[in-house]
């Protein structure tokens, strides 16, 4: 309906060799005939199409020879009079190759249900265009759809003239082409004519599907998770408590024995601190009350050595336990009686003495070598000295108590004897089980001070009289026999001979201070550290009580280098060893 | 163009006419007479706040490409020469033409837009050239 001139459509080169430009007529009838003019870059005056024939109506070719790449033209489209079109151009830039040809299709594979199959699709590049040569480089793009979609699906521009194209369906019928276009351009040239890819008629056997059935996977999601919340909410809203507990599993919460749990939610610490305490309180009781039981049974046989040893252990073992507790009861001086037994003294001590002992209870627990020790110390009924308890961590504690229990041992000796033997037997036990307190100084008072040591057991000694080892060993344990000794020693004489060295042996510890200060306490002169074969353990056992005088302790013969040590009974103490040594 | 003065052939006919020295030697003329103009034109437009930044890089990596480009046809050249398939006449060539090597003044002179036309229509001459050079090298091709 516009009133149009004619107009230059458009120029090309398929090949970048010749080139074709092309014009419409327009509605207007122009007077005379239309001519296209083209003009070079270099030249003065407009020249005529030479070929208004070779590429159709309305069009004009320049064949080789009127063409020159990379040089600027300039065509126009003029009758005589006026001008109706004009353009410019470089031959190079209006480059659009022709279709591909000969294009065809094998099949590559086929899937195992026969549904799709992969085929290669190839072609050949236009005939014009001089790949070969590598005049022009040409890209190609295919585009395939099925018969009956309207949407093509295209591919990558490539080099190559062949593609494969997957998984295809085998049971439909397949439309391509293909299009090239320079390399460097970005216009694409004609498609190609479409290529028909019919499995049916390529006689490829295949499972004709009727229809293809996609899962539905998105309804089935949806579908279950509904009907999962709705079972979830159905659960925790129904009153059945064991369909609830079945899938909702309550959460255990903590639960202590004895212990209201509200008390702990209330917060209410003070009382259940109470009944944790009364707990173990309990415990400790009831372990103190079998201590003591079968304490005194031993000691009313005070005949067989082995229920000795047996109770021993037990006792050791209870020991222990006693000891603990009567730690943690006591506190002030007669701590140590209300530790254990507060209406026996000896007992007291004895019971300090565990107390204290507590730490080397593994050392006490060598039984084996104790034994002799409690032989020794049960043999002398009436000879009933309390040990030193053994006390390694209880140091001070146990030094009071040591100093205690000395004196009222000592009083109370021969009315107590029945009670200080059984102490006795105590001490055997511990003696037994290395259950000894180091008697690290013994006060003026007359109180042994009992310090922790280590004991190291050396043979048994006889049980007889004190050894002077027996005395050396600083922080040991007495042999009770050998305490018994030497007490008696000293105080009978200022210098104790070491005679009785083996007398009691056997995991004596002596404290050579304490004994030192035992014997002046019970009025005999202090005895020297014996020899320093005395073991570095801390504690001598003591092995003979010997009620008037003092304790026998066993001594033990530290193993000091080079030195052999007559161990009466009990350890020395690493004190006493170090003095000893010098 | 700078390069405009320079005699190239404007055909595919033209270029598999002129002796194979002849193309090599345009070929290496070419890349050479871009070198220094890309290395400006670099220079040029980092200071233009509207181009995006792959822009600038694209235009070193061109500047690079280019540079690599004639030391290699450099290379390609040497071997030719001492295997036979050109004549060593080349430098001779290199000489009587050194007037028409385009002065850097000229490619100063062009507007960015003229610049990077006449660079596209160069490097385009020389990738066609060194097609047919390479189809003419080989005995078996018929170029």
């Amino acid at each position: 309906d516009l009133l149009q001139w004619p107009q230059i459509s458009k120029c090309r080169s398929p090949e970048l060799e010749t080139f074709s430009c092309y014009w419409t007529d327009g509605n207007l009838t122009v007077p005379g005939t239309v001519q296209l003019l083209y003009m070079k870059r270099n030249d003065e005056d407009w020249k005529e199409c030479p070929d208004y024939i070779t590429a159709g109506e309305n069009s004009c070719y320049f064949n080789t020879s009127y063409t020159s790449i990379w040089i600027p033209y300039c065509v126009k489209l003029a009758n005589k009079d006026e001008v109706f079109d004009e353009k410019c151009f470089s031959v190079d830039e209006i480059v659009l190759p022709d279709p591909p040809v000969h294009l065809n299709w094998t099949l590559l594979n086929t899937s195992q249900t026969g549904i799709h199959g992969d085929i290669q699709v190839r072609w050949d590049p236009p005939p014009t265009a001089d790949v070969q040569k590598g005049w022009i480089t040409l890209e190609y793009e295919l585009q395939y759809k099925e018969v009956n979609e309207t949407k093509w699906k295209e591919l990558e521009p490539r080099l190559s003239t062949m593609v494969p194209l997957y998984s295809l369906k085998m049971g439909r019928d397949y439309e391509i082409r293909v299009r090239s276009r320079q390399r460097t351009s970005e216009k694409f040239g004609e498609f190609s004519a479409i290529l028909y890819v019919s499995f049916s008629q390529a006689g490829i056997e295949f499972v004709h599907c009727a229809e293809e059935i996609e899962f539905p996977w998105f309804l089935v999601v949806i579908f279950g998770v509904c009907g999962l919340a709705v079972t979830a909410i159905v659960i925790l809203l129904s009153k059945q408590p064991r369909l609830k507990m079945l899938i909702f599993p309550p959460v255990p919460v903590p639960k202590i024995k004895g212990i209201d749990p509200d008390l702990l939610k209330k917060g209410k610490l003070d009382e259940v601190n109470s009944i944790l305490a009364s707990h173990d309180n309990y415990k400790t009781q009831l372990y103190n009350d079998d201590l003591w039981v079968e304490f005194i049974e031993l000691d009313i046989d005070d005949s067989d050595e082995k229920n000795r040893v047996s109770d021993t252990d037990r006792l050791l073992s209870d020991d222990r336990l006693k000891s603990h507790s009567c730690l943690g009861a006591k506190d002030d001086d007669s701590g140590r009686a209300s530790c254990c037994e507060p209406d026996i003294p000896e007992t007291d001590f004895s019971a300090s003495d565990t107390c204290d002992a507590i730490s080397d209870i593994d050392q006490f627990k060598k039984v084996t070598e104790k034994e002799e020790d409690l032989l020794c110390l049960d043999r002398k009924d009436d000879e009933t000295l309390p040990t030193p308890a053994n006390t390694d961590t209880q140091q001070p504690r146990t030094l009071s108590e040591s100093r205690e229990s000395w004196p009222p041992f000592a009083d109370s000796t021969d009315s107590a004897s029945p009670s200080v033997h059984t102490q006795l037997s105590n001490q055997n036990s511990l003696t037994n089980t290395d259950f000894y307190a180091q008697v690290s100084d013994i006060t003026p008072g007359g109180s042994v001070v009992l310090s922790p040591g280590q004991k190291s057991k050396v043979g048994r000694a006889q049980c007889e009289g004190c050894t002077e080892q027996s005395f050396t060993v600083d922080n040991a344990y007495f042999c009770e026999a050998d305490v018994k000794k030497c007490i008696a020693v000293i105080s009978q004489e200022e210098d104790e001979p070491r005679v009785q060295e083996q007398s009691c042996n056997e995991d004596a510890y002596f404290t050579t201070e304490s004994l030192t200060t035992t014997g002046v306490n019970l009025g005999a002169s202090t005895a020297e550290t014996p020899s320093m074969e005395m073991p570095v353990p801390d504690y001598t056992s003591i092995h003979i009580v010997h009620s008037p005088q003092g304790l026998v302790l066993n001594a033990t013969a530290l193993p000091v280098p080079e030195k052999e040590f007559n161990m009466s009974c009990g350890y020395v103490s690493t004190d006493q060893l170090n003095k000893i040594m010098p | 163009c700078h390069t405009a003065k320079m005699l190239t052939p404007n055909g595919k006919e033209y270029a598999q006419k002129i002796p194979r020295e002849e193309l090599t030697y345009l070929i290496l003329k070419l890349l050479q007479a871009w070198k220094e103009p890309l290395s400006h034109f670099n220079q040029h437009i980092e200071h233009h706040q509207e181009l995006p930044d792959d822009s600038l890089s694209k235009a070193k990596q061109i500047r690079n490409m280019v540079h690599e480009l004639e030391t290699g046809v450099e290379k390609v050249t040497e071997k030719m020469q001492s295997m036979g398939i050109i004549s060593n006449s080349l430098q001779g060539m290199a000489s009587s033409e050194a007037a028409g090597l385009p002065t850097s003044n000229e490619a100063n002179m062009m507007s960015d837009s003229d610049f990077i036309h006449c660079f596209r229509r160069d490097s385009n001459k020389v990738q066609s050239y060194l097609k047919i050079l390479k189809c003419r090298i080989m005995p078996e091709n018929s170029c």
